[in-house]
């Protein structure tokens, strides 16, 4: 094909850095993940109760799927860590689709490579090779690190680890990231601009986590109807319950997922030759005669951001609706407790009597400790509370950083250079961003705990599962307005810079929710922004909370006092 | 070249109020030694420009000259590194929401909000002024046919371009800095451009017009700066730094006495473009400093010939030497 090698050169060229950037990331956190399990729960024996509890836990397998018996290194890594990579991997090959295609024809860049003799489907077939290498990097990486970290196990460990297991995860991890990857490739066909084809690939993806989540509730739970288990056959999510690497080893069925891909990309290279170039298979609505009623900066701020303010509700409530509706698990486990709980305390008793290395006495009695109901439903709540705060402290960062791509893309020029005062265009953003957030938390947590109190009745007192939910996720706003203070603070005074927010973000999160299985030590767990919501029982972290909100509060005002003093730049 | 700004320079007056109508008494933009350093990058180096009240001032340079960061200074969206800065009488690093109030701008690359259509992009940008003309509105997007229905995303650059002309002009404020305001216009429109500044001009507007169309500038501006690697090289009217620079004279006569006349300018240190051993082929055509014409004169006269035009340069010639010097 004539072309193809030079335009899949220039992709690679164009994106070399945000595909470096996602796959070392994504296979540091694979390589990470073993040799700490390892490290805490060197024995099958000792992370029975870990693994027996975690099976109980309706707020992880709603996140991370099923975890197999007995609990093996690699159906821990598969289960979890696992969950993440292949998440990630498909958000990775949604977001390189939709930039590589539509992305490409919006900037104008693609008109250039069309133009100059190429084949028309070189471009498009150089993307899917971009996506389909950024997918192999990170599922073939995996391998890899899976493989050597076999090879280098002790004898014991090494049997927890297998060959076809690792193999296993990499393909299925390969082949789910470049399925979406294909899809946002159809969507950015139907629709006319990358925002719109990148929001309907993210609803894709919230659809198909949906289904994978049905399919694993209708797995463990017998009283749930049973055709649901099909339901994974159909999300790349779900994929990875049925391959079970390390547990059923079921790899002919990447065949079929390899057919998924090859009729994908028949599907996208037939909807691309029967368009023109920058033009959507969907007619693409662009006129319109209404006018915009802008009285200040501040009403500029809301006309410009509530779409993306509606984006963020819609998929925060739905996360919350689908949260809360889980508590009603609970009450099975709450009856099937007894047994497991006699067990942990006698575990707790014989292991703090021997002194047993590797197993903290303390936790094994806490664990057996969240047995009882309102503990049960605290960590519970605690869990969700800590993933929708995360969740809303992305939606908040993410508001007040649409300043700066205004700002890079000259938008901000217009605004400023019509009489508008700098400090209150900046203020305006950071303040809708906070109102938002904490309403979108507030609305959260009483969506759950109205949810949980419908469903709880009975196993504890009216209105517990409210006052937790409150508690544990509205609890949460010192830390997001932190976020929003550090990063209106990293506008104002480094702009270039102002990205690395995520990565406080990403390391903030990660100590949160991998932190448990890890065992990092308390002053790293101290470090995290999100460890600080009030918890049952304990006292509340008072200091803590009022640090955070004084962070947020005064980066906000110190960012609108500086932002005067520096250049505004675009490109 | 090396006068500099022909005006006298008001410095020394005490330094208007921002309240009252401090305009009256000042020129709209004045700058002094004005330097701004992208790092160890000098990107302005000392420039001075005074643009007074109701005039269109052409501002000139190659490309990356430093135009345009000198009209994001006068904005207020660069600070100075050093330097004074006074645009309708106001700082506008220390005040600019205050001075943008009163300008309107047209940005060189004209990024505008891709999701809106072109009545709500005038909508906003109105909005955020706080003060608006509709009906001028109403009459610019009339003359430059502009369809406000559709999205930004869907306009040409050059309907992009009228958007940005129709706001600026339409909006109510006393300085217009139009940076390439008419790239991507087509000649109709580029007309109808002309015609707006005039207007603009006539009901006491001032304009700074940075610009590559020379016709443009010489039709619209009577005073010009040009800028070059961050430093003023010319600045005063435009009837004057013609006057001030080379006349082009064309001499027509045979071979052997244009070969003559040349080596005779030659001993006199005058280039006549003419290579030796090269023929004249019935014309040497050449620039010559205004003080040298005599000199020049006095050697046609000299070698008989006749038939000889003076001709002032125009502003391209004016242009081109400093433009020359640039691509070395």
């Amino acid at each position: 094909m004539t072309g193809l090698w030079p335009a899949t050169r220039l992709m690679f060229r164009r994106h070399r850095v945000a595909l470096i950037a996602w796959a070392l990331s994504l296979l540091l956190l694979v390589a990470i993940t073993v040799p700490s399990y390892q490290q805490t729960y060197p024995g099958l024996s000792e992370r029975a109760p870990l693994v027996a509890q975690m099976q109980n836990t309706d707020g992880t397998r709603l996140l991370y799927g099923i975890l197999h018996d007995p609990g093996t290194l690699g159906q821990l890594f598969t289960w979890e860590v696992g969950a993440y990579v292949v998440v990630l991997t498909c958000v990775m090959a949604l977001l390189l689709a939709v930039s590589t295609t539509r992305g490409e024809e919006d900037a104008g860049t693609l008109e250039l490579v069309r133009a100059s003799g190429v084949k028309p489907m070189a471009p498009l077939v150089a993307a899917m090779i971009l996506v389909f290498t950024a997918c192999l990097l990170v599922g073939g990486g995996s391998s890899a690190v899976l493989i050597v970290q076999m090879l280098w196990a002790e004898d014991l460990a090494a049997d927890e680890l297998t060959l076809v297991g690792a193999v296993g995860f990499g393909a299925l991890t390969t082949l789910a990231g470049f399925t979406v990857g294909l899809v946002a490739m159809v969507l950015a066909q139907l629709r006319g601009e990358a925002r719109g084809a990148r929001s309907w690939a993210f609803i894709f993806v919230g659809v198909t986590f949906l289904m994978r989540v049905m399919a694993d509730e209708a797995i463990s739970n017998s009283d749930w109807p049973q055709w649901l288990k099909a339901l994974n056959w159909f999300s790349p999510f779900g994929w990875k319950e049925v391959v079970s690497p390390y547990t059923h080893d079921r790899t002919w069925a990447l065949a079929v997922f390899a057919g998924a891909c090859l009729a994908l990309i028949a599907c996208v290279a037939a909807l691309y030759t029967r368009r023109e170039y920058s033009e959507s298979i969907l007619p693409d609505r662009s006129t319109s005669t209404r006018g915009m009623r802008v009285r200040s900066v501040e009403s500029w701020s809301w006309a410009a951001g509530r779409s993306h303010v509606a984006g963020w509700a819609v998929a925060v409530l739905l996360i919350a609706a689908l949260f809360g509706s889980m508590t009603g698990g609970l009450v099975q486990t709450l009856r099937e407790s007894e047994p497991t709980r006699q067990l942990l305390e006698q575990m707790s008793a014989s292991s703090a009597a021997s002194g047993a290395p590797g197993v903290d006495a303390g936790d094994l009695a806490a664990a057996a400790d969240t047995l009882a109901p309102e503990n049960l439903l605290a960590q519970f709540y605690e869990f969700l509370g800590l993933y929708v705060a995360i969740l809303v402290a992305v939606f908040a960062i993410s508001a007040v950083l649409r300043w700066r791509g205004e700002e890079k893309a000259g938008y901000l020029d217009l605004e400023l250079t019509a009489g508008t005062k700098r400090w209150r265009s900046l203020l305006a953003r950071c303040t809708l961003s906070a109102v938002c957030s904490v309403v979108l938390l507030a609305a959260s947590a009483a969506l759950m705990g109205w949810l949980g109190e419908m469903q709880m009745a009975g196993e504890v007192g009216a209105g517990e599962a409210f006052r937790q939910s409150m508690t544990a996720t509205f609890g949460q706003v010192p830390a997001v307005l932190a976020g929003v203070g550090v990063v209106a603070v990293l506008i104002a005074v480094v702009p270039r810079w102002s990205g690395a927010i995520w990565a406080v973000v990403a390391v903030a999160a990660s100590i949160q929710t991998f932190g448990g299985l890890v065992n990092p030590p308390q002053w790293v767990l101290d470090l995290s922004l999100y460890a600080w919501a009030p918890a049952l029982g304990d006292d509340w972290p008072w200091a803590q909370m009022i640090l955070l909100t004084a962070i947020g509060v005064l980066g906000v005002v110190g960012a609108a006092a500086s932002v005067g003093r520096r250049d505004v730049t675009t490109g | 070249m090396s006068h500099v700004a022909g005006r006298p320079v008001a410095s020394r007056e005490p330094e208007a109020e921002p309240h009252g109508d401090p305009a009256a008494a000042e020129a709209p933009v004045q700058v002094r030694g004005l330097v701004k350093k992208f790092g160890t990058f000098h990107a302005l180096d000392g420039v001075d420009l005074t643009v007074e009240r109701g005039t269109v001032h052409g501002f000139l340079g190659p490309n990356g000259a430093g135009k345009s960061t000198a009209i994001r200074v006068l904005l207020g969206l660069y600070r100075a590194s050093s330097g004074t800065v006074r645009v309708l009488g106001m700082d506008p690093g220390r005040r600019p929401s205050e001075v943008t109030r009163n300008v309107s701008y047209i940005p060189g690359d004209t990024a505008l909000w891709p999701n809106l259509t072109g009545r709500q992009v005038l909508d906003v940008l109105a909005g955020l002024r706080g003060r608006r003309d509709a009906a001028r509105e109403e009459e610019l997007m009339e003359r430059f046919s502009l369809d406000p229905t559709k999205k930004v995303r869907s306009y040409s650059t050059g309907n992009r371009k009228k958007v940005m002309l129709v706001a600026a002009f339409a909006a109510p404020t006393d300085l217009l800095i139009l940076d390439e305001p008419t790239s991507g216009l087509d000649p109709l429109m580029e007309q109808i451009f002309q015609d707006c500044v005039e207007e603009a001009s006539a009901a006491g507007r001032t304009v700074l017009l940075s610009s590559h169309i020379l016709s443009e500038v010489e039709r619209l501006c009577t005073d010009v700066t040009i800028i070059k690697d961050g430093v003023v090289v010319e600045s005063g009217s435009l009837a004057r730094l013609q006057h001030l620079a080379a006349v082009e004279v064309t001499v027509h006569d045979d071979d052997e006495t244009l070969a003559r006349l040349a080596a005779d300018l030659a001993g006199s240190g005058i280039d006549t473009r003419l290579a030796p051993g090269e023929s004249p082929r019935g014309a040497l055509d050449f620039p010559v400093d205004r003080a040298r014409l005599p000199v020049v004169l006095a050697k046609v006269a000299v070698a008989g010939s006749t038939d000889v035009r003076v001709a002032s340069a125009s502003l391209e010639d004016l242009f081109l030497r400093h433009y020359e010097v640039d691509a070395r």
